[in-house]
């Protein structure tokens, strides 16, 4: 069971965040890339909420807000939250498989978020029985779905998203032990 | 709220020498998989300097003992200075890697992590008189039970930095 913040009186549902933190030289773009392709692979609506971009005296500063949502039915919405801030940058020429690549150094956090909408159309929020029912409804009806199949599956699915990222930055610690924890790939 | 005990407070294993990052992460992340833990890492930091990478890891895993029970770890690795090096074992060129790891493991039994007891007041009286008159026999088993599992990893980690030790 996956650790989870459920409220009642919030219509969302936040997990634990993972949060990678890296400093040496990295494919940006290629990063940009992975995580934009992951999402739009699984059918995620994808948007980028904040761009910033500074310069500084140590080297510039990115800072991104992305958000992914997919529609899962009429009661259920899944949210991808990811936020990467990368500062120090330095753009550098390496060699990699004997061709000349622009690389960048710096220092990257990203941190990648899940959460669910419940009742995101607000059906339930028009009279005070219908939000009683609701209240029912999470509580009693969808509670155990939330905290296991949903809950998990999310939380794994951020791993495997979180362990693509590693592997591709180069990170010494990487695994795939609960890879494959949800089965082989899931539509949702 | 949840009640959390700290069960074992701050065991510590330092090793300095030659080993394989990635093997170790793998080990442990194999052995909370295969005890059945699911896993929540909070933090994955490298940092390349020129002395060595840096890697600070912070992992969450946790196993529901019964409904009302689980145990968490917490496992904090520090591993600094990490260079590469190679070495000559059995007449087979290997890589490896060289350098000091930190690892802290704090193991917790929270109980009561649906927070169901906790609605009314009267139930957190309940639960009160229960968790004080009714299970504590049962909470000294698992008690026990989290120590012998945090004992085990740490045998492990030991064990495979043993093997490595040249």
């Amino acid at each position: 069971m996956a650790d989870y913040t459920f409220t009642d009186d919030s219509s969302s549902s936040h997990w634990t965040p993972y949060i990678v933190q890296y400093k040496g030289i990295f494919d940006l773009e290629g990063l940009y890339r992975l995580i934009i392709k992951w999402l739009t692979d699984r059918s995620y609506e994808f948007h980028e909420k904040t761009y910033k971009h500074k310069p500084g005296t140590t080297g510039r500063e990115q800072e991104m807000k992305w958000e992914a949502w997919k529609k899962v039915n009429e009661y259920i919405r899944y949210w991808f939250d990811v936020y990467i801030h990368v500062w120090d940058m330095h753009e550098v020429e390496v060699i990699k498989d004997g061709n000349k690549v622009k690389m960048i150094k710096g220092r990257i956090r990203i941190l990648i978020e899940t959460k669910v909408d419940r009742d995101w159309q607000g059906n339930f929020k028009k009279t005070k029985t219908l939000s009683r029912l609701r209240g029912f409804y999470d509580k009693y009806v969808i509670y155990k779905d939330f905290t296991g199949t949903i809950g998990d599956m999310l939380h794994y699915k951020i791993a495997k998203l979180v362990a693509e990222i590693k592997e591709f930055l180069g990170m010494e610690i990487t695994s795939r032990a609960y890879y494959h924890y949800m089965g082989p790939e899931q539509s949702g | 709220m949840a009640e959390r005990n700290i069960v074992v407070d701050h065991k510590t294993l330092t090793y300095e020498g030659l080993f394989n990052t990635k093997d170790l992460y793998q080990l442990v992340h194999k052995w909370f998989f295969d005890k059945g833990f699911d896993n929540s890492e909070k933090k994955n930091f490298e940092h390349v300097y020129p002395t060595g990478k840096q890697i600070e890891a912070e992992m969450w895993p946790w196993r529901k003992m019964t409904d009302y029970s689980r145990m968490i770890l917490k496992v904090h690795f520090l591993i600094t200075n990490i260079k590469e090096v190679e070495i000559v074992k059995d007449g087979l060129k290997k890589k490896l890697n060289q350098g000091k790891v930190i690892m802290t493991v704090n193991s917790y039994h929270e109980t009561d992590y649906e927070n169901k007891w906790e609605s009314k007041a009267l139930f957190i009286f309940l639960r009160t008189l229960f968790d004080k008159f009714v299970f504590s026999v049962h909470t000294g088993k698992y008690d026990q039970q989290i120590i012998d599992e945090t004992n085990h990893l740490f045998h492990l980690v030991k064990g495979y930095l043993n093997v490595n030790r040249m």
